[in-house]
């Protein structure tokens, strides 16, 4: 058990930079906009006076390690200071966009699992038969389908005609769960198509190369039952390295949601983080870079836990073979 | 009746550059409580002979043409479902890499409880077993006392131990138990002991050799090493690309052999007691296995040659101890 | 010495078969093959030939016509018009640029920078290793479409900003890459040969251990190829691409967004030509990785 505790502690120190970094990352944009950013935002024709009164609501008269210091300090305790557009504390913005995003990513998710492990299994067990090139045609078209372009077909095929899915917006469950479901169900399409390929692609290879390996061979040899080798073993086997891959995916999925949300006038981070950046609202585009990174970063030490739970040997250590 | 009578067995492999003929007419016999060698260089057709032994010759391979009967039974008409009552039942295999023949996310203990499980009377559905909601209580016992009859320690503890978590010799132990596990009347043994360093090799032919006797099972064992051959079998088969060379009673053939082909293996073992004697090393290579030669399949790299080696491969020459496939045997016969 | 160039000659050739065989290589060459053809087309029309052949053939991509708007497609409009009466097909032609462009420019970007950084760190190992890894990880913290949206904040639109932050978002995969096979080569005999033999580290660096590594940098760079042109739409169709009136894959769709409900074929047809191009991409990914490494492909894909 301490070793599985040790490999925990790593991945949890490796977080720990990965953050730092991360924060340097964000707080960087602003740095990195050329000439003076005040001047930048109020433009040409604001007054000195007030140029000089942004600069030192930005704290930027003072020398940038301190600037930095002081942006960590503050976006450590979950504060981004104000938006420069409404004066609304970056951190409540975010806290009021992020079930939207929630909701929209992890249906995404959902899709992208629930589609992907019948479709990569079938792949797999009918290697070479219709049933299989239809699979990988369609994981290939999957992978090469832009989201946003998806949204507007599902748009026009079915929102459009239809009435009970909206073109535009989208409920919370906590607010009403049927209309949840209608208004997140193209959005979701949209957003977990490609992930879906991208997973279909990968268990359908996963379960082929287990299918190689030397325990389906003796199970064969003695008499254990076909199914049960391919459905249960193979399949087990084959899920374990894909399950990081989800955490990885979790990224994606987030990225993709900023275009998706966009698509679907879905009032989430990422539609947030559009408008702020049109806006020059430089505070937003931090809190939600950093946001992101965070949840980003959690996910898949979350993913490295369920992983080193599952596989017994980094649970329980002992040499890869 | 025999436990096991193959006749006129090919064995062959379509592949992308053509027919790959790997097992050409074998005939092999084996009788109840007989452990027998099957004996030959790599690509000679050794394993391959095993598989189709249980019909596990996977695509693209395919078994051509012969009968394999176990038992009176003839193997190859069997069902998908009487085969795997057969397999790992009456029939087992030990396999040459046995850290690579477990699945390394189950626990060796339950990879032999479900072999057991499998073949026992009402047997649970599949999805059942897969989510362990059948330890069967019988069949644990049985596995943690075949595990303490292979000889690893502690077998109540390492029930519960994955793969990587045993060592070379332990693991093969295990494997050894997995294909006794059912009391099997034969055992295809594919090179065991390869890999294993000398004292675990001599604790596991013993093993071996006890187990065999006390439960009468028959046993091919399969390998290229003739000091194995020659500590542990009744019987030898001679192999060498496709066909059989010669086949007698261990003794027989270790001692005075008909096949040219086996006296160039006998040579090229490296001998301790005559340490001054340059070590034989046979010239030439195994031939392409896409373009045999018509004639004897040695005869390239033979140096009792003859003009009509390379006319035909020579037919079985019966010698009373033994039956010899090579032209010189041809005036021994009977 | 000569394992290199041999390796490098066996690749090409493996490549090249491959795509003569089979028959789904055979359509991703063709695609891509078409798509580049597009983009230098539109390119040589529009900038030394002030969109001469195309007006002869189609419409002029910029040409506004009142009269003529959001027309349903017809002989004179394959793909129908848009809001200002210009001519979808054209601008789809016109569009094509844009995509290899920037997702050329911005694999290149990724390459030069992630090849250089995977080699030094796989050889030099050690802090130099750690300090480069850990900052892909940082890289790799952030979602690739979020940190070029990011990135594209300080830097403003154009074909320039785009091109760095799609290709600062790539570095990390390609890094990854080039370093897990760099180690391999490293311990290679001829590398350690031309250790010994005193080569300069540069000359061991680019000479022995970057040839060795050109297959799987070549697989991620179709993969990364592909996920660029869609990036590149993507954020042109939010607005953060290149400058109007240029004409884009991603602003067209972006356009067409207001018009959803009556006229479908100006969300149909730019998306097609987004998708078969991509798709163009993949399949030649797909293709190479076979053709030079059954066992492992490129890293996953970021989208």
């Amino acid at each position: 058990m301490s070793r599985l505790l040790r490999y925990l502690l790593g991945r949890l120190l490796w977080a720990i930079p990965v953050l730092l970094g991360a924060s340097v990352v964000t707080f960087m944009i602003m740095q990195l906009t050329p000439g003076d950013p005040a001047r930048f935002i109020l433009g040409q024709r604001a007054s000195q006076e007030a140029v000089m009164e942004l600069r030192r609501e930005l704290g930027l008269h003072q020398p940038i390690f301190v600037q930095y210091v002081d942006f960590v300090f503050h976006a450590a305790q979950g504060d981004f200071g104000q938006s420069l557009q409404t004066r609304e504390e970056v951190t409540a913005m975010l806290l009021q966009r992020i079930p939207y995003t929630a909701q929209l990513s992890i249906a995404g998710l959902l899709i992208a699992v629930v589609v992907s492990f019948p479709v990569g299994v079938i792949g797999a067990v009918r290697e070479g038969e219709a049933a299989d090139h239809a699979s990988r045609v369609g994981a290939l078209l999957g992978i090469s389908t832009p989201n946003f372009w998806l949204g507007l077909l599902l748009i026009l095929v079915f929102a459009v005609p239809l009435e009970a899915f909206p073109i535009f917006g989208m409920t919370l469950v906590t607010e009403d769960p049927i209309a949840a479901v209608t208004s997140t169900l193209l959005p979701a399409i949209a957003l977990g198509t490609a992930q879906a390929a991208l997973l279909t692609r990968l268990l359908r290879g996963g379960m082929l190369d287990e299918m190689q390996e030397g325990y389906v061979r003796t199970a064969r040899a003695y008499g254990i039952d076909n199914r049960e080798t391919t459905y249960v073993y193979v399949l087990k086997n084959a899920v374990l390295p894909t399950i990081t891959v989800i955490g990885l995916q979790l990224g994606a999925l987030l990225g993709g949601a900023v275009i998706v949300e966009q698509v679907f006038g879905i009032p989430g981070i990422g539609r947030l983080a559009i408008q702020a950046i049109f806006n020059k609202d430089f505070p937003v585009i931090q809190g939600v870079t950093m946001l992101v990174a965070v949840t980003f970063v959690a996910a898949n030490l979350l993913v490295d836990v369920l992983y080193a739970q599952l596989d017994p040997r980094i649970r329980l250590g002992g040499s890869e073979r | 009746m025999s436990v096991l009578q193959i006749d006129d067995l090919h064995t062959y492999f379509d592949t992308e550059s053509g027919t790959v003929r790997a097992v050409e007419g074998i005939d092999l016999t084996i009788e109840a409580g007989e452990i027998v060698g099957l004996v030959g260089e790599s690509g000679s057709g050794k394993s391959v002979t095993a598989s189709s032994i249980m019909d596990l010759v996977q695509h693209p391979g395919r078994i051509a043409d012969g009968t394999v009967r176990y038992d009176g039974q003839d193997v190859l008409s069997l069902s998908e479902d009487e085969l795997a009552e057969l397999r790992g039942g009456e029939i087992s295999m030990i396999f040459q890499d046995p850290m690579d023949a477990f699945n390394p996310t189950q626990t060796v203990g339950r990879q032999l409880h479900d072999v057991l499980r499998s073949h026992r009377e009402g047997s649970v559905h599949p999805l059942v077993r897969a989510l362990g909601l059948d330890h069967d209580a019988d069949c644990k016992a049985a596995v943690v006392e075949m595990l303490d009859a292979v000889g690893i320690p502690n077998p109540e503890a390492r029930y519960s131990d994955y793969p990587h978590e045993f060592s070379g010799g332990m693991i093969q132990r295990a494997m050894v138990g997995m294909a006794l596990l059912c009391d099997p009347k034969l055992v295809l043994a594919d090179e065991p002991t390869t890999g294993l360093d000398v004292s675990i090799e001599r604790q596991i032919l013993g093993l071996f050799k006890d187990l065999v006797e006390e439960l009468d099972t028959a046993v091919l064992w399969i390998t290229h090493d003739l000091s194995v051959v020659a500590k542990l079998c009744d019987r030898v088969v001679v192999m060498y690309a496709g066909k059989v060379m010669e086949v007698g009673s261990t003794e027989a053939v270790l001692s005075d052999p008909a096949s040219p082909y086996t006296q160039a293996l006998l040579d090229s073992i490296p001998r301790y007691d005559r340490p001054d004697e340059e070590m034989y090393v046979m010239e030439g290579d195994v031939p392409d296995p896409l373009n045999r030669p018509d004639g004897c399949r040695f005869a390239d790299r033979c140096p009792e040659v003859h003009d009509r080696c390379h006319d035909h491969h020579p037919p079985r020459f019966d010698t009373g101890d033994r039956e010899v496939a090579c032209y010189l045997a041809e005036g021994d016969a009977e | 010495m000569s394992e290199d160039a041999r390796s490098y000659t066996n690749v090409k050739w493996r490549v090249y078969r491959r795509i003569r065989t089979d028959l789904i290589a055979k359509l991703g060459a063709v695609i891509v093959v078409f798509s580049i053809a597009m983009a230098a087309f539109s390119i040589v029309d529009d900038f030394l030939l002030s969109e001469l052949v195309i007006e002869t053939l189609l419409h002029d991509p910029y040409e506004l016509n009142p009269n003529n708007r959001l027309a349903e497609p017809s002989l004179a409009h394959p793909f129908g018009t848009d809001e200002q009466g210009r001519d979808i097909l054209a601008r789809v032609i016109y569009g094509t640029r844009t995509s290899i462009i920037v997702g050329v420019g911005s694999v290149l970007f990724a390459a030069i920078i992630g090849v250089s950084l995977g080699i030094v760190t796989a050889y030099y190992g050690g802090l130099v290793d750690n300090v480069g890894m850990r900052a892909m990880d940082v890289l790799l913290a952030f979602p690739a479409i979020l940190l070029a949206i990011a990135l594209l904040a300080s830097l403003g639109r154009g074909f320039t900003s785009i091109i760095i932050a799609l290709g600062v978002a790539y570095v990390p995969s390609f890094a990854r890459v080039t370093r897990s096979k760099a180690l391999s080569v490293k311990s290679d005999e001829y590398v350690t040969a031309a250790e010994v033999m005193g080569y300069p580290t540069r000359d061991v660096l680019v000479d022995e251990i970057l040839p060795n590594c050109f297959t799987p940098i070549i697989v991620q760079g179709t993969f990364t190829l592909a996920v660029a042109i869609i990036a590149e739409a993507g954020l042109s169709f939010l607005g953060l691409g290149v400058n109007p009136p240029t004409p884009t894959w991603g602003i067209m769709l972006s356009g067409a967004q207001q018009y959803i409900t009556t006229a479908w074929w100006y969300s149909l047809f730019p998306g097609l030509a987004i998708m078969v191009t991509v798709l163009g991409f993949n399949l030649l990914g797909d293709s190479i990785r076979d053709a030079l490494d059954p066992q492992s492909g490129g890293e996953e894909r970021r989208l």
